[in-house]
């Protein structure tokens, strides 16, 4: 397996969420969790095509839970971020953060005079960077 | 509660049984705060998303099997057909192994035609099925020069190389969901166009390219259902041992 998996942007998304919300981490959660931290509001289908992906790619898996009847008498599918899933995200963020050191993002230089809007700090780039 | 058993089987054709009930469980739990309308813009936006590549890789793969077919075969048959009667690598007395060499690779060649540009679309460049077919296509589409010893070597070649894909065990398994694509084509075009000339037994000659291509596109349909759950099958899913909990 290649040690060095390169995530796009939604991936990384995911894998946070997912990270963030432990072992309760199903598709409804997942996407509660990334519309109150970005603000995006992904279409299931969104989510569950990167899910497949990131499982096909040994990046996730799934634990089964246990039936419920507000969901029609089916289980939930826990996400589970697996090693591999764990090491991709760490090495995309870290690429994200060296790219990022010694840049002032409210620099208004850096934006032709103008400086960002912070919701586009906080929305854009997320908790870790606002 | 919602009654959708013919939304989620439609879903498991796309999405595999356990992941199709866990999404339908989803959509239905988000639909109790949402409404109905929501849940079935949802689920068909979700069809869409999860099922599209399947029905245009078909597509895409019949309209450039017709391209090739017309424009780039017509090139490699510019050969007169009294090559024929060269003797090949087989030699002038072997003539009942020759035929059966050619039919195997001109079978081949046409279903590798059509199943290369639907793998590539449909499962990606990358893809170890995409490889293999690309890598049989080379192989098999010289047949089409329609000289005995190109044929004869294209021939022993690809069935070489079939022996060889399914002893590797790193190629065996796209080898298994070739064939078994390869033979369900095989045997509803056939069965197709059987079951067709009966229907037009008195004008089969005015209508026989139309049922052509009423039995290839019934007989890829069925072999691409065939190659997607057996891909789904055999080569989504990684080793347990390669999937690490972190």
């Amino acid at each position: 397996m290649n040690p060095e998996r390169t995530l796009g942007e939604f991936e990384q998304i995911v894998l946070l969420a997912v990270l963030r919300l432990g072992d309760q981490a199903y598709g409804v959660t997942i996407l509660d969790e990334i519309a109150a931290k970005t603000g995006r509001n992904p279409a299931p289908g969104a989510l569950y095509t990167t899910l497949h992906r990131m499982e096909d790619k040994g990046l996730v898996t799934f634990r089964d839970g246990s039936p419920t009847p507000e969901r029609g008498g089916r289980a939930k599918r826990f996400v589970i971020v697996t090693r591999e899933g764990r090491n991709a995200l760490a090495s995309a963020q870290s690429a994200y953060r060296s790219l990022l050191q010694g840049l002032d993002l409210l620099d208004a230089k850096l934006f032709g005079g103008r400086a960002p809007h912070l919701s586009i700090l906080r929305h854009g780039f997320g908790d870790a960077y606002a | 509660m919602r009654k959708t058993p013919i939304a989620e089987w439609l879903l498991t054709l796309f999405a595999g049984r356990e992941r199709a009930a866990a999404i339908m469980g989803d959509l239905e739990e988000l639909a109790a705060t949402r409404g109905s309308l929501w849940f079935w813009t949802a689920y068909a936006r979700t069809l869409v998303t999860l099922g599209w590549r399947t029905p245009v890789a078909f597509l895409i793969a019949m309209v450039s099997m017709r391209f090739i077919f017309r424009a780039v075969v017509p090139l490699l048959e510019a050969h007169h057909i009294t090559h024929f009667l060269e003797g090949g690598l087989f030699g002038v007395y072997n003539l009942h192994v020759r035929l059966i060499n050619w039919n195997l690779t001109l079978v081949m060649a046409r279903f590798l035609i059509f199943a290369l540009p639907f793998v590539a679309v449909r499962f990606g460049l990358r893809n170890r099925l995409t490889q293999l077919t690309c890598a049989l296509l080379l192989i098999a589409v010289p047949v089409y020069s329609l000289r005995p010893w190109v044929m004869d070597l294209s021939g022993i070649l690809i069935v070489t190389a079939i022996v060889a894909a399914l002893i590797v065990p790193h190629w065996r398994r796209p080898m298994i969901v070739l064939a078994a694509t390869c033979v369900t084509a095989t045997a509803a075009v056939a069965t197709c166009f059987y079951i067709l000339v009966g229907v037009f037994h008195q004008n089969i000659l005015i209508w026989i390219k139309f049922c052509m291509w009423i039995c290839e596109a019934i007989g890829f349909a069925l072999a691409v259902i065939v190659c997607v759950y057996l891909h789904g099958w055999l080569l989504e899913r990684p080793p347990i041992s390669d999937r690490t909990i972190a």
